[in-house]
């Protein structure tokens, strides 16, 4: 007898399991509503997962942060903060490159989804400057947005400590670089599609 | 007929429960344990150098908000607590000290839940990094409790407990089966579905990223269509064949071994270091338990060897310092 509920006692947990990661992973569907509750309140957070790996379409853009300073009423050129240390990733496999890389292109990629959202609850007109300017008000005091002035301001100040550069004001962008088409792909031009969102310029020292 | 009936459902069921009560492949349990947490060392210590950037308080890694965290969630971000978020060093060195304990197979289960406990903290401290790769592996992090790595081939004995510990670390063994079996289900189906796997380009297309690419790879990608070609649909026939064919004995070792080498370019040519070796070290789970055995073995020799050669070291030392001590008594026969 014992034997039985030493097997059954696995086997109900085998089936509960399983069951439960199906249901979990199976696309929604018109029994999800009534299911997912459940079966969420479950699997969550132990055994969370996600497997849309690369699916149903890889990446296929690089969405990048530049910025730039004001030094002497001179713009400087906009930069990649994180070229050198993609190449050093490339270079090196085996090093924490790549994990450190993936931080600071997050910080772009929050603060072009804040932007989307807020475009999105704006809904401003093309050459709507007033509501242009609020929507870049409220995006300033976003968490996004702040990571992204104090992550830039950190940039500036180490620039400014190697260059004995003066600054006074920054500003950054998010850009958006589509790869060329598959049947472009022997032109010249290293992008096909370029799409960029630009922020005000902010003081230098604004905290 | 009934009585025939009802007298092989019985006894398929016996042979099922004793099946079940009995612990199966018990060297892949091991050499997995071994594997998993090998890697979960490893991918740690690669990651000191930049542990700032992942777990400190000045890490630019958003911030959860610790109000907003309740139940059970709580024991598993205490980095976002602002009275624990300078103790990441602490919990780093628990992770290291038990993930070595817990490739020894001491004390196991016990292992496995602190092993589990402080790397899910310092993961979902640093939230932003884990991919595909780091949620395969916490799954089986939490399979792994359940597994018992005790190295003989326990027949049933009559404990209770006994069998109870058999058929449960049996389950959790397939269990960890099935679900590397439904990452790839997942992953392939929604890949059937996607315009740039199904025309072929997909390849292109990530190599043009530049986080995912390498720039020779670029290139090559760039300039040989072929490549892009075959790259693509192979990734996504391996993917969508995977569920099925790995249960065949006799396909297993190629169909692995192909899934290996595909991985290992997801590490190396793509930088998903992570990734690439945490799916190829879960294939593990899928050795059969001979071949596991004999790895073992082979590991047991190697250990033995290094063993024996820091023995001879340190014993070849000390008759030099004997030596070289002044004599402090005199010596009766001089």
């Amino acid at each position: 007898m014992k034997r039985y509920f030493a097997a059954v006692i696995p086997l109900v947990l085998l089936a509960t399991h399983l069951g439960s990661t199906i249901l979990y992973l199976a696309p929604t569907n018109p029994l999800t509503a009534s299911y997912a509750p459940v079966v969420n309140r479950y699997m969550e957070p132990l055994f969370t997962q996600s497997w849309l790996l690369f699916a149903p379409d890889p990446a296929t853009d690089n969405m990048k942060l530049w910025y730039r300073y004001r030094s002497d009423n001179q713009w400087s050129h906009w930069r990649d903060p994180l070229d050198n240390m993609l190449t050093d990733h490339q270079r090196n496999r085996f090093s924490s490159d790549g994990k450190i890389l993936r931080i600071y292109s997050n910080i772009g990629m929050n603060l072009a989804n804040e932007h989307t959202r807020l475009q999105y609850e704006f809904a401003c007109k093309e050459d709507d400057v007033e509501c242009g300017n609020s929507l870049e008000r409220e995006i300033q005091k976003t968490d996004a947005y702040l990571l992204a002035a104090r992550y830039v301001r950190e940039l500036c100040l180490n620039e400014s400590k190697v260059s004995a550069v003066k600054m006074d004001m920054m500003q950054f962008l998010i850009v958006d670089l589509h790869p060329k088409q598959f049947s472009e792909r022997h032109e010249a031009n290293p992008f096909g599609q370029v799409e960029y969102i630009e922020f005000q310029a902010v003081p230098f020292n604004a905290r | 007929m009934w009585r025939e009936f009802i007298s092989k459902v019985r006894s398929a069921l016996e042979s099922g429960f004793t099946l079940l009560s009995q612990k199966s492949h018990p060297h892949t349990i091991r050499l997995f344990r071994i594997v998993i947490y090998s890697w979960t060392l490893l991918n740690t210590l690669f990651m000191l150098p930049g542990a700032k950037h992942f777990w400190s308080a000045a890490s630019y890694i958003p911030k959860r908000d610790a109000a907003s965290i309740h139940g059970i969630e709580k024991a598993f971000n205490l980095l976002s607590l602002p009275q624990l978020e300078s103790w990441y060093p602490v919990f780093i060195v628990i992770q290291i000290v038990f993930l070595v304990l817990g490739i020894m197979c001491v004390y196991p289960r016990w292992i496995s839940l602190v092993i589990y406990f402080v790397s899910v903290n310092l993961g979902n401290k640093a939230f932003v990094i884990l991919d595909g790769g780091d949620n395969l592996i916490q799954l089986m992090w939490v399979y792994l409790i359940f597994m018992d790595p005790e190295k003989h081939s326990a027949d049933a004995s009559d404990s209770f407990f006994n069998q109870l510990n058999n058929g449960l670390s049996n389950v959790a063994f397939l269990m960890a089966r099935i679900q590397l079996v439904l990452v790839y289900l997942v992953a392939g189906l929604a890949k059937v579905t996607g315009p740039l796997w199904e025309n072929g380009t997909a390849l292109y297309y990530t190599l043009n990223v530049d986080e995912y690419t390498h720039p020779l790879a670029k290139r090559v990608i760039s300039s040989y269509a072929v490549f892009t070609v075959i790259g693509t649909y192979a990734t996504l026939l391996y993917q969508v064949s995977f569920p099925w064919l790995v249960w065949n004995k006799r396909v297993r070792p190629y169909l692995l071994a192909f899934g290996t080498f595909i991985h290992l370019q997801i590490s190396f040519v793509m930088g998903l270091l992570s990734f690439g070796f945490a799916i190829a070290c879960s294939y593990t789970v899928f050795y059969p338990d001979e071949r596991s055995r004999s790895i073992l073995e082979f590991l047991a020799r190697r250990v033995k060897w290094a063993k024996d050669v820091v023995t001879r070291i340190v014993r070849s030392k000390i008759p030099q310092q004997r030596e070289s001590q002044p004599r402090t008594q005199p010596v009766e026969n001089e």
